[in-house]
């Protein structure tokens, strides 16, 4: 198991938001598709994390596993690379039943979802690819 | 042309495969419950079943498991992001076509469904 500091070295190193990965998910480079597809992830992801954030808080472990699942999955089509691996973590200290663990990784919890709402914010401006 | 229905239970990962199915050529369904699949007309005619693993109160291998019983001749395809759920299934009765990685692209996905169609996998 990793240290603590290792882990949010880890976290760190992990791209926030990769469009490429979107983009070849999807088999789509537009921005259409591109703002689609964020504001899409943006409206149904909220709702999982202040759903995770509440379970981590009242350490409801089999809440904690389905929220970190589903939105681990969720991350994985956007490519949200960095909140994607913290919701791996903490699916696997729920699955653990590891719960400071759990406690500690929170502490990522809204730091990174934040920085995914810039990056998400961002990308659903500027228009990095071409329509068509 | 096949008949496919995805199931997941999540809204967003169900509208992504949708999205990268739209003009495939293929004649696609949508499930958020795995238990309404029973329920569908086009239940006879699906060529492929593509189901995710962790859903609520049906697991894709459960799913699977019964069509696999009562539909042998349906394609059965699980979706995981647990690549050990393969090894699970050594031993088990349960017979898939394939099984696909989540997360994976449109390519994979084509790929694969091209594949358990034409019988090379399985």
């Amino acid at each position: 198991m990793m240290s603590k500091a290792a882990e949010v070295t880890e976290l760190q190193r992990c791209s926030v938001l990769d469009i490429n990965v979107l983009a070849d998910m999807y088999g789509d480079s537009s921005a259409t598709t591109r703002v689609e597809v964020l504001t899409g992830f943006n409206a149904e992801a909220g709702r999982y994390v202040v759903q995770l954030q509440a379970a981590v808080t009242l350490l409801n472990m089999a809440s904690v596993i389905a929220m970190s699942h589903s939105l681990k999955s969720m991350c994985g089509l956007i490519g949200a690379q960095q909140f994607a691996q913290l919701c791996m973590l903490l699916e696997q200290a729920g699955r653990d039943g590891h719960e400071q663990r759990l406690t500690d990784l929170s502490a990522q919890l809204q730091p990174c979802w934040q920085a995914l709402q810039v990056a998400i914010l961002f990308n659903s401006q500027v228009k990095g690819h071409t329509d068509g | 042309m096949a008949n496919i229905v995805f199931i997941d239970d999540d809204p967003f990962v169900l509208t992504a495969y949708q999205r990268i199915m739209r003009h495939s050529g293929h004649q696609c369904y949508f499930l958020q419950q795995a238990e309404l699949l029973w329920q569908q007309e086009y239940l006879a005619d699906l060529h492929i079943v593509f189901t995710d693993q962790m859903m609520p109160g049906c697991s894709g291998t459960e799913l699977l498991h019964r069509l696999q019983l009562q539909y042998p001749d349906i394609k059965r395809v699980l979706l995981s992001g647990d690549i050990e759920v393969v090894n699970r299934l050594a031993g088990s009765t349960l017979k898939i076509h394939d099984m696909l990685a989540k997360p994976f692209n449109k390519a994979r996905l084509l790929h694969c469904i091209d594949a358990v169609i034409t019988e090379k996998v399985g």
